[in-house]
């Protein structure tokens, strides 16, 4: 008797199999990716003004609590924020954190968590962050996340994050988009934030000029 | 005798439960109008449906290569991939799992899959205790119960059944839980603790990326995530008919998911996992494993049902439909209620009532007309309402009904006549009112509203008349 595997696979293949195909299934792959449009369709969607404006506009409508900066201000900005509540920072992450109180292992000790995004989507208002910079646990566990993003790393769509930042050979296992604080409406269809991660999300835009 | 607990049973004891009716008023028309809204709010909507539709259409033509690139993608990044012809078998291999890691408690994002293969019962059997980890799923998880929609789980419950729910589930005291930030802060703090002990965390995935080997989590709570990243192993239930090319297409996907089910540009976490923790990885589960369901879905492959493949999940069909507006989730006593729950309950679980759930449907074609990747819901009812219709021998009345009305309607000039005596009597027989609250044999109709009796002349013979009157000619 055949496994389960075979079985299924074999009824896939007698279903949607291409003869025409080649038979290597890398080959076969890559050409079915370039015979469709799925790469540059996104390009016929609108273009956004002010993919900047885009994304404030997109992130405040989810209720992130947005602040700008120059990159030199970054570190008053942040120690506004926080203040000198507990902080956890992730150990890859390089931002001027001197004098806050930073913890390493903050699990149910720190209020706050700081993490660095990769970039922000303007489609959606929308922060990335993944699990070679950020552990995982650290989007989640506090209750007030705070994330610092760059302007120059917002771009306009999905696509252009995956196009411009995460080549699709190379393995990540967590990249998690972030749009707003944790949120439910399971109680009556009535929206309540903090659900199970952070209540409140500030995002710190910060510009690389003075 | 024995009552025989049908569609039609469950929907009039829908109707009589006045908690249900409450619920459901809550409800009312919000998705409806949060929907339209986002709709409204974005130019490009529509072309992002076709956009999705594509998506779906060309992820299914070449399944094969793609299911396999997955496949191989999964086993790359250090992930482990299982198939499961049946529910029985997704159950097997989980439990399996899970016991062989001496798993004890087991934290669970919300999978349509797992319900499909009820494998929270088959947990608890197997002595693993499962945690919902969602707060619908958790609150149906209290009551004991099924999900009744597929993106709101808990939509049948009222504020004052989830307060009881929590007072007797949690020592509370006297606590107030009035107000929804009480509930909900009085669940984060049960199930946060659970996150953090849990063996296993087991979640569904909303699109699997083949390019990638990725499996794409959408959640609005944060459950979802911490289920997948706390544990030491993560389980992702699935099927086979979520694998989409590029993690291009699963943007084309996310585009109208939200919008069509909340009315939210994107959920709140939308979270891509590929593989365990690797040597680059701060944190993450030490294994990976998806579970491949088919459960006849290889059947519907190739069908005059494809297209029912081409769902997304984001309920918009049910939110839109009049009787599942009406009635709920439950009285369609299946995983997948609604218009899509019609059409996919008889496919995947073929039980001879099954069919009686393509009946359930007004043809109004709303779900049509909202359904993010325009699946033609009304058609597959109608299709399924053929196929019903030879697998269930017809009631004997209804044999005779049709019967005669086809002897009838043969003879034109006979049933023209008995039509033309039949109105003018219930015309007479209605006397003033020109209307009915009660007849004989009516009161499947009657004891609702009244019948309105026939007015005047027949449309026939009025039309004779006016063609007779211009000159006879046809």
């Amino acid at each position: 008797m055949s496994s389960a595997r075979e079985q299924i696979l074999a009824k896939v293949k007698a279903e949607t199999g291409d003869a025409s195909l080649p038979d290597d299934l890398d080959t076969a792959f890559a050409k079915l990716i370039d015979q469709s449009d799925t790469r540059t369709s996104h390009q016929s969607l609108r273009q956004f003004d002010n993919i900047v404006a885009e994304f404030e506009e997109r992130t405040t409508e989810v209720n992130t609590e947005l602040h700008h900066c120059s990159k030199a201000e970054l570190h008053s900005a942040l120690a506004s924020l926080v203040g000198q509540a507990n902080v956890y920072v992730a150990p890859s992450v390089d931002l001027p954190t001197q004098g806050l109180n930073c913890i390493d292992d903050g699990r149910g000790v720190a209020d706050f968590a700081l993490a660095l995004a990769e970039v922000g989507i303007a489609e959606t208002g929308t922060v990335v962050v993944n699990s070679h910079n950020v552990p995982s646990d650290a989007m989640y566990l506090f209750d007030h996340l705070v994330i610092v993003l760059p302007v120059e790393h917002i771009v306009a769509r999905f696509e252009d994050y995956w196009q411009n930042y995460r080549p699709a050979d190379e393995f990540t296992r967590a990249i998690h988009m972030i749009s707003g604080p944790s949120r439910t409406a399971d109680v009556e269809q009535i929206i309540q934030l903090g659900a199970h991660g952070p209540r409140r999300l500030s995002v710190i835009i910060v510009n690389q000029a003075g | 005798m024995n009552r025989k607990v049908d569609f039609i049973v469950r929907a009039q004891e829908a109707i009589d439960d006045t908690q249900l009716q409450s619920a459901l008023a809550k409800a009312g028309n919000g998705f409806i109008d949060k929907r339209k809204a986002a709709a409204d709010a974005e130019p490009d909507f529509e072309a992002m449906r076709d956009a999705a539709k594509e998506v779906r259409q060309r992820a299914l033509k070449n399944l094969d290569v793609y299911l396999r690139y997955f496949e191989k993608k999964v086993i790359e990044a250090g992930g482990h991939i299982h198939y499961a012809r049946t529910p029985d078998e997704l159950r097997d291999i989980v439990i399996g799992l899970c016991q062989s890691r001496g798993a004890k408690y087991v934290t669970k994002g919300k999978s349509m899959v797992g319900e499909e293969a009820h494998l929270n019962e088959a947990l608890l059997a197997a002595g693993i205790t499962p945690w919902e980890t969602d707060l619908g799923e958790y609150i149906i998880q209290l009551a004991e119960e099924p999900p009744s929609h597929i993106v709101v789980p808990a939509l049948h419950k009222t504020r004052a059944q989830i307060i009881k729910l929590f007072k007797d589930a949690h020592p509370l005291g006297e606590r107030d839980l009035s107000e929804v930030k009480a509930i909900v802060d009085e669940a984060r703090a049960v199930i946060r603790e659970r996150f953090l002990s849990a063996d296993v965390g087991i979640t569904g995935a909303n699109m699997l990326i083949a390019e990638t080997g990725t499996a794409v989590l959408c959640t609005n709570e944060g459950n979802g995530d911490l289920t997948a990243c706390l544990p030491k192993t993560h389980i992702i239930t699935t099927s086979f008919d979520r694998v989409i090319p590029t993690r291009e297409d699963a943007a084309k996907i996310i585009r109208v998911l939200a919008r069509s089910a909340t009315g939210q540009k994107l959920t709140t976490y939308t979270s891509h996992f590929a593989g365990p923790k690797s040597a680059t990885d701060l944190d993450g589960p030490e294994e990976f494993h998806i579970v491949m369901l088919d459960n006849r879905r290889s059947d519907i492959l190739g069908s005059e049902y494809q297209e029912m493949l081409h769902c997304i999940r984001c309920g918009a069909c049910m939110n839109h439909c009049p009787v599942y507006q009406t009635v709920g989730g439950h009285a369609y006593n299946a995983v997948y209620p609604g218009p899509m729950g019609a059409v996919l309950t008889p496919l995947l679980r073929g039980e001879p009532d099954d069919f009686d759930l393509p009946n359930a449907s007004t043809f109004c074609g709303r779900c049509e007309e909202v359904c993010p990747v325009r699946i033609p819901l009304p058609k597959l009812m109608r299709q399924l309402r053929n196929r019903g219709a030879t697998l269930k021998p017809p009631s004997l009345s209804a044999k005779l009904a049709m019967s005669s009305f086809g002897l009838l309607a043969k003879k034109p000039r006979i049933y023209r006549q008995l039509t033309s005596l039949a109105t003018r009597s219930l015309a007479w027989a209605a006397g003033k009112s020109r209307r009915f609250n009660s007849l004989p044999m009516g009161g499947a109709w009657t004891d609702y509203k009244d019948l309105p009796a026939p007015q005047g002349e027949s449309f026939q013979s009025q039309w004779r008349k006016k063609t007779s009157a211009r000159g006879g000619s046809k």
